[in-house]
């Protein structure tokens, strides 16, 4: 994307909630931008709902502000708002049928009645429910209620469409499906949307931007790779993806030492002599015969994942996680080394 | 309990065997648990079944000097027939309709508040609602018309206020509807309340979030959604106030004859049983058709029911 020719859709400014005693929000800053998927991720209880719903109007931040296109829309009410949401679990109206649910924002505008038919006819191309229109909505899959809830917010032609943990309620298989399905539905609309969900898979998959959560606190912004590569810390590192993470002290501009040894790293930025989180991807950790790696160990455990092995390597520190397409025997002594470039350096938390 | 079933003593007859093995047989554990709604299929028969059956049997009978008995539909055409019964059907249910209809006035808003409550502060309140249904309804009627006499309450305040004549209320369409209303409020409140309590709130923000007002939210969701605690609430509503004894005895002044106080002369005081359960069943079918008639505006429940 080009950075230089962004505009602008949404910032949010020292953003502060609280329920009570708890603190949902802490400050928080994020500027969002026109036609990006953009992922709140983070654990249940980590405020990613609540901004959501600051942002949908439908709660009020205690301090701090949200703008629309540079407008503080503080007092502007969810039904006045260029948003749309898709709420958890859908909420569909259980007494009007499919038309009527997707044509309801339609019919608040009081459109003409052949516009309306033909944008709700579109959206529900759109979403693969076409011929659908009179069934009732109990009558539908939870994969059908999604797209109706979908189809039902973007009729609208939101500016930014939120969502909040829409794909929760479905299987496995249908929601890996839908994740490619709001993709390219993004794609096409060109709306921004503001996903939010704990599931590391569906952010890594969907967004432009995953702005990872914890306890009302933003940890790290950036693209799926950026926050796969170089977490910030140990919490993003350990959010997203697997990984094996230890601590380790800095030796110099180019030197780790963990284990005991002394390794050669890219990461540069730290003091010598502070003490760092050190991260090394499984799919980075390179099983060689014994005596050829740095760190000798015995394979303790091996599962087959169908594309890969997880593998266990036991050495006199710990035990590293291990992915490889190689298959060893259990017990087997081996070696195993990393690449300067697959030993992440991290601030201590 | 077991499959096997003892040969059954000599001189029975195959049938009754048959009947004793298919007592006896092995049954699954649907089946036993089902045995356990015996009890009350046997309450809902001797209690509710063989009494309509009987009031049917009455409604269609005559009884006859030779203690036989002769169908008839004289009972029928005799209500209709004689002069002002027709009029005092008419009555009842215009009274118990303006009942409802007030009623449901009062309860919708009612409940609709207290859904606004926390949930504590709505257990309250619907207790309290439903606190006069412990004090026998005589006594509430009887007071209502203690306050409502030409020497009651209301009149002296009245009088204090605006130094008005005192008028007697009781007799009047006001008196019999206020009772009534009074009597079967939380009759109405209690299944809309269990209603709209139940209505998801994401459904209201859902509305909202499409762009509509509160009020268009209430009229295009709310309501629609609320409907089937409607409906109950004014079947709850309808059907006995249309039948009540007490509230026209005493607040009516003797002006006000129902259909009800129709049947307890019938059945009691000149013993025509007959044209009492005729009496009633004609009640029955109008009250049916209305509830009807209220059905088929109810589009929601119609669908729920078409599932």
């Amino acid at each position: 994307m080009d950075g230089l020719q962004r505009h602008v859709l949404i910032e949010l400014k020292d953003l502060t909630k609280s329920f009570g005693k708890n603190v949902i929000l802490k400050k928080l800053n994020l500027t969002i931008y026109e036609n990006e998927f953009v992922t709140l991720l983070g654990p249940s209880g980590c405020g990613k709902t609540t901004l959501l719903r600051i942002i949908g109007g439908f709660e009020r931040a205690d301090s701090g502000a949200v703008f629309f296109e540079g407008k503080d829309v503080a007092n502007i009410p969810p039904h006045k708002r260029p948003t749309n949401t898709v709420f958890q679990k859908y909420a569909l109206f259980p007494h009007l049928n499919v038309f009527e649910n997707v044509a309801y924002g339609l019919r608040v505008k009081k459109m003409d009645k052949n516009v309306i038919q033909t944008k709700v006819t579109e959206m529900l191309k759109m979403v693969g429910l076409e011929g659908f229109e009179t069934r009732s909505i109990q009558k539908l899959s939870g994969g059908q209620q999604q797209r109706i809830a979908i189809a039902r917010a973007l009729v609208n032609e939101p500016k930014v469409l939120l969502l909040d943990e829409p794909l929760g309620a479905l299987d496995l298989k249908l929601r890996q499906e839908m994740q490619y399905e709001l993709k390219r539905i993004q794609k096409e609309t060109e709306i921004t949307f503001i996903y939010v969900t704990h599931d590391q898979e569906e952010a890594l998959t969907m967004s432009d931007k995953i702005v990872v959560m914890r306890d009302g606190d933003i940890h790290q912004v950036g693209t799926p790779q950026e926050i796969y590569n170089n977490p910030v810390n140990k919490y993003v590192a350990k959010f997203v993806g697997e990984s094996n993470l230890l601590s380790g002290i800095v030796k110099g501009p180019t030197k780790v030492k963990f284990d005991g040894m002394t390794f050669e790293c890219e990461q540069q930025g730290f003091l010598k002599d502070q003490e760092v989180d050190v991260m090394i991807r499984p799919e980075d950790v390179k099983i060689v015969a014994l005596g050829r790696g740095k760190i000798d160990g015995t394979i303790t455990d091996v599962i087959f994942k169908g594309t890969y092995f997880e593998i266990d390597v036991t050495t006199a520190n710990r035990v590293y996680a291990v992915e490889t397409t190689q298959e060893y025997p259990i017990g087997k002594e081996v070696s195993i080394r990393f690449y300067p470039d697959c030993i992440h350096l991290m601030e201590k938390i | 309990m077991i499959g096997t079933v003892k040969k059954a003593p000599g001189g029975r007859s195959p049938l009754l065997k048959q009947i004793k093995a298919y007592i006896k047989r092995p049954k699954t554990a649907l089946e036993r648990f089902k045995l356990l709604g015996i009890p009350y299929y046997l309450i809902l028969l001797v209690l509710v079944i063989i009494p309509m059956i009987l009031i049917l049997f009455y409604a269609i009978t005559t009884p006859n000097k030779d203690d036989a008995i002769l169908l008839t539909l004289n009972n029928f055409i005799a209500f209709f027939q004689e002069e002002g019964f027709v009029g005092v059907l008419w009555d009842s249910i215009r009274i118990s309709g303006i009942t409802t209809i007030v009623t449901l006035l009062i309860a919708y808003p009612l409940a609709y508040i207290i859904c606004d409550y926390k949930l504590k502060k709505q257990a309250l309140i619907i207790l309290l609602v439903s606190a006069p249904m412990w004090v026998n309804m005589l006594l509430r009627t009887i007071a209502w018309k203690q306050i409502l006499s030409t020497a009651g309450p209301l009149n002296a305040a009245l009088g204090w206020l605006f130094g008005m004549e005192p008028i007697n209320f009781l007799g009047t369409d006001f008196a019999v509807v206020l009772g009534m209303v009074y009597i079967f409020l939380p009759f109405m409140v209690i299944p809309i309340y269990n209603n709209l309590s139940k209505i998801d709130n994401r459904l209201i923000e859902a509305s909202l979030d499409l762009g509509a007002s509160r009020k268009y939210t209430f009229f295009k969701v709310t309501l629609p959604l609320s409907l089937p605690g409607v409906l109950s609430g004014v079947t709850m509503v309808l059907l006995p106030s249309a039948t009540t004894l007490v509230v026209p005895r005493f607040l009516g002044e003797g002006r006000y004859f129902l259909i009800g106080n129709l049947i307890e002369q019938k059945f009691l005081k000149s013993g025509l049983w007959n044209y009492g359960a005729a009496i009633s069943i004609i009640l029955v079918v109008v009250l049916f058709i209305i509830l009807f008639l209220t059905k088929k505006v109810d589009r929601f429940h119609k669908d729920e029911e078409d599932d």
